[in-house]
């Protein structure tokens, strides 16, 4: 049982939301879905005003970068299966929002930088769920995480020791690179020792707005599998190769 | 249960899926120590998949229902191709304590159970949707060199 | 966002004074800091009683009031905190000892993995007297030259009265000495330049200590809250671009900004008006520190105050980089910082008070140039490095990276990230070619929330570089750079002004300049508090 692999923290988040109240939340998560028909209503409301720019909502848990996927589903009580005498009936009072995330850093850090960073995108997901406090003051909203947080059984990543930032700087690390390699076929020594610093210089990033994310990714830094996201599972690990190391010796017995 | 087999994603290259299935009756505290066991093994079957990023399983509502989602590369059926082929076993070892799993293989029922469980998601995100599994390593790989290679070159000789 | 009158005044008697008052600006630039165990609650009780009269509050002294009528300045200073374990001792009942969070009841040993005190900063490597029951920490600051033997006089008398409690309070030995020798305090002292001036410096060579926040209710200069409060949207170098950070960031019982009381003790009377405290004695590798400086910086233009000056994010002379970026604006500065701060002082020597109030608030004006700035006109790292120190530890309005709106506010992952700074230089360094030597920093920090600020900065912003899309490159100045050549190497971009052409700077293989000597979590008492905990009133029921 592990809410960790590598760099990123599984998140389970259930919790109740009133059926009524549901196709709300469903628009919402339906204007903040790319798609073209969402697009061109973005243009339209944008115009109405902040408010509307359902699009510009994103810009927070953008600059964040802190999540590698999350996903929203909501399930209506009728939409729970009862397939048979193995498994016992139900009645669920509740739809249930389900929230699911793939994010770097601690459980502490994720909570407090959306609480601090996007209060209001969190309430626009959530004030329709049953006892949502709001996202600030901060005391209430942990206690609600945690009382509808569910543990992770298993949790797997394909490339644990990347964090989101890193894949981003990679990706564009390989671009910009092929890019070089294909244009400095034919440069002379002096043209590619100048393009080879004109190449380091953009690779060193820059945030600045007027930039695409793909300009201003910075590449630079290094990537290890640092730092440890909780003494807990340090622990747990350490313990995991002790008795794995008794087991060999078992086993060479 | 909507039985239509859609992923809730919006990204051409990158599918979703999230299976909601009811776990047999009194069946939830071995299913636990599957799970576990597969989490600490050396070598667990989604790893034989190459194209997920991201997977989970999680035992859901006091042991009722197991969920479990994942993000991959590429189409639903190749990706359930995948899974009934390479990992069969595995596969039964978990769902096979979920409410009318019909083994891994032969494909057509399996696909059909899948189908009718997965419950696509309203609203997803992806940071970097337009990347394969395969991409992110390599790139991470190109990553991993290049800077080593450029910070190389910036050491101070060392005395030695 | 609402904010509550910033003048509602704390009560400052109750408050003990190192948490308000920076000593070594108000000339008690000398230190002893000494280790308790307690092994007979009663007695230490009795022992804490004693010393309750000379604990120097946050009152204000006379020089620092003209409008309320001021303390005379004592002679030392005296401050108490404790451990978790020491609360223990003195017979805290279970009930109150439970409700401290978790890192502050675990330590500063336990938490070595967040902290990343590892190599040569791991606790084996500690002063011993670090890995003996610490359970009391009293902290004496005095004069400096020629009354440095008042400070010695007074820790006399200290020695003198904890005599009477012993058996039962034991004062702890085994801070390391300079000739190696294992003592029963650990010294502080501000450095001096070849002239004997008393300086700002560390052994680096950089000022140190320039910018402190600034919180609600301290009575402070409120043109102080340039530099020290919170970012707003407006400009940095305007009252309007700042704001002061919520108490509740830096004192127990009081709003802080995510608009709550902090986690704190039980009962409440226990925690209000006190707070934590984070002690590290961090040793100087003065000698890698130079050299890697003289290396690199052959092939650096501008060469090693300009490469020294990239590390820190301020020139060694404590001009900040973001607005100074040529080392004559540095100077210059530097020049006008010191010239108002002889003025300042010399008037205050000769109690001229119209002098005084002219030169200080030339001084304000200076202190100004060297905090107000943020980083929105450098996002790119070209004039203060994104992985700079100055920038990772407080980044202002950084971490929006210039996408203004991102946030809530501009500072919304700064605000509650924020550090006091106390503390003092210890040592003095011999030879600038060597790393061993007995010199370094005693560095205070104090903090509502332990995990929250110190810790997270630590291991999230010195430690790695995630936030600043930094990878995992470490704060240049202060990472635990690793010694194995298999671990994460010591790497610092120094970024190039975009446009330019020019590559960006690269430093690589940067060695552990500073290693951990020592240090523990305390917690700092009110003085409402102390008087508690001394007659065993601590009741959370």
């Amino acid at each position: 049982m592990s809410n960790i692999a590598g760099k990123a923290f599984a998140m389970n988040l259930i919790t109740p939301i009133e059926r009524k109240q549901v196709k709300w939340n469903k628009v919402a998560f339906w204007l903040l879905t790319p798609s073209k028909p969402r697009n061109f209503l973005n243009w339209f409301t944008k115009r109405l005003g902040p408010r509307f720019d359902f699009a510009a909502k994103l810009n927070g848990l953008i600059t964040l970068s802190m999540i590698h996927y999350a996903r929203w589903v909501i399930v209506k009580p009728e939409e729970w299966p009862h397939l048979g005498t193995e498994q016992p009936r139900e009645d669920p009072a509740y739809a249930y929002q389900l929230f699911f995330s793939n994010f770097n850093g601690s459980w502490a850090q994720y909570v407090d930088s959306f609480s601090a960073g996007i209060p209001e995108g969190l309430d626009g997901l959530w004030n329709k769920n049953v006892g949502w406090p709001t996202s600030v003051p901060q005391g209430p909203f942990h206690d609600y995480v945690r009382h509808n947080e569910v543990w992770t059984n298993y949790y797997y990543s394909a490339y644990p020791m990347a964090a989101s930032n890193d894949i981003k700087s990679s990706k564009r690390l390989r671009n910009e690179l092929l890019d070089f390699i294909d244009r400095s076929e034919k440069m002379g020594a002096k043209e590619f020792q100048r393009e080879y610093h004109k190449l380091l210089s953009s690779l060193q990033g820059n945030p600045n707005p007027d930039f695409t994310a793909e300009e201003k990714f910075p590449c630079l830094g290094q990537m290890a599998p640092t730092p440890i996201v909780s003494l807990a599972s340090v622990a747990v690990r350490r313990a995991r190769v002790e008795i794995r190391s008794v087991e060999e010796v078992h086993d060479a017995e | 249960m909507s039985p239509s087999a859609e992923s809730g994603s919006p990204y051409e290259n990158i599918t979703e899926m999230t299976l909601l299935t009811p776990i047999k009756d009194g069946e939830a505290d071995e299913l636990a120590q599957v799970l576990a066991a597969v989490q600490i093994a050396e070598d667990s079957p989604i790893k034989k998949i190459s194209t997920i990023h991201y997977a989970r399983w999680v035992i859901l509502d006091e042991g009722a229902r197991l969920l479990f989602t994942s993000n991959f590369d590429g189409t639903w059926e190749k990706y359930l191709r995948d899974f009934s082929e390479k990992i069969p076993e595995g596969l039964d070892a978990i769902w096979g304590h979920c409410v009318g799993w019909p083994g891994a293989q032969p494909f057509a029922p399996f696909r059909k159970w899948v189908d009718r469980h997965q419950v696509p998601a309203n609203l997803f995100y992806a940071a970097y949707p337009e990347s394969t599994v395969r991409e992110v390593q390599r790139a991470l790989d190109w990553k991993e060199k290049t800077e080593r290679f450029v910070a190389e070159l910036a050491k101070p000789p060392r005395s030695s | 966002m609402m904010s509550t009158d910033p003048d509602i005044p704390l009560d400052l008697h109750d408050i003990q004074g190192n948490i308000i008052k920076a000593y070594n600006r108000e000339d008690y630039v000398t230190a002893r800091y000494v280790l308790y165990q307690v092994t007979d609650g009663a007695k230490g009780r009795e022992f804490l009683a004693e010393l309750l009269p000379y604990v120097t509050t946050a009152a204000p002294w006379s020089r620092e009031s003209a409008v309320r009528a001021g303390n005379p300045k004592p002679p030392v200073t005296l401050n108490i905190a404790f451990t978790h374990q020491g609360l223990e001792a003195l017979e805290l009942p279970a009930a109150s000892l439970l409700t401290f969070p978790q890192e502050f009841v675990s330590g500063m040993v336990k938490r070595r993995e967040i902290l990343g005190d590892d190599g040569k900063s791991a606790p084996e490597h500690w002063d011993p007297v670090w890995l003996k029951p610490v359970h009391l920490l009293l902290w004496l600051n005095g004069p400096g030259r020629p009354n440095e033997h008042v400070l010695d006089e007074y820790h006399g008398m200290l020695v003198e009265l904890a005599k009477k409690f012993a058996p039962g309070v034991e004062c702890l030995s085994g801070h390391r000495g300079e000739d190696g020798a294992e003592r029963d305090y650990q010294s502080g002292s501000a450095l001096y330049d070849e002239d004997g001036n008393i300086t700002a410096k560390e052994h680096f060579g950089y000022s140190d200590g320039i910018s402190n926040p600034f919180f609600k209710g301290t009575g402070a200069n409120p043109n102080n809250v340039i530099g020290g409060g919170k970012v707003t949207r407006e400009s940095p170098d305007t009252v309007e671009g700042w704001e002061p950070l919520e108490t509740g960031e830096f004192l127990l019982g009081y709003k802080d900004e995510a608009f709550e009381y902090p986690e704190a003790p039980l009962p409440p009377l226990l925690a209000r008006n006190g707070t934590y405290l984070v002690f590290r004695k961090l040793h100087e590798n003065v000698g890698s520190f130079e050299s890697y400086l003289d290396e690199t910086s052959k092939h650096f233009e501008g060469g090693k105050e300009a490469l020294a000056a990239k590390f820190v994010g301020r020139w060694r002379n404590g001009a900040p980089l973001a607005t100074h970026p040529t080392e004559e604006e540095a100077n210059g500065l530097a020049a006008r910082w010191n010239q108002a701060y002889v003025s300042m002082k010399k008037a205050e020597a000769d109690h001229d008070d119209g002098a005084y109030a002219t030169a200080s608030n030339v001084y304000a004006d200076v202190r100004k140039e060297l905090v107000a700035f943020d980083y929105d006109q450098d996002l790119a790292g070209g004039r203060c490095p994104v992985g700079a120190h100055v920038r990772r530890v407080n980044p202002r309005g950084g971490l929006e990276f210039g996408r203004s709106g991102a946030f809530a506010s501009r500072g919304a992952l700064t605000n509650r990230r924020r550090i006091l700074r106390r503390g003092l230089p210890y040592g003095i360094c011999r030879d600038r070619s060597r790393d061993d030597g007995e010199h370094g920093n005693i560095v205070m920090m104090l903090v509502a929330s332990i995990r929250r600020q110190f810790e997270f900065v630590q291991q999230q912003w010195m430690n790695y570089g995630n936030d600043f899309k930094l990878g995992n490159d470490k704060d240049p100045l202060l990472g635990n750079h690793s010694d194995d050549p298999d671990g994460i190497d010591g790497r610092m971009t120094i970024e190039s002004t975009p446009g330019s052409g020019k590559p960006p700077f690269l430093c690589a293989g940067i060695p552990r300049f500073v290693e951990t000597r020592g240090g523990a979590y305390f917690f700092v008492p009110s003085m409402t508090a102390l008087r508690m905990i001394s007659k065993a009133l601590v009741d959370p029921t």
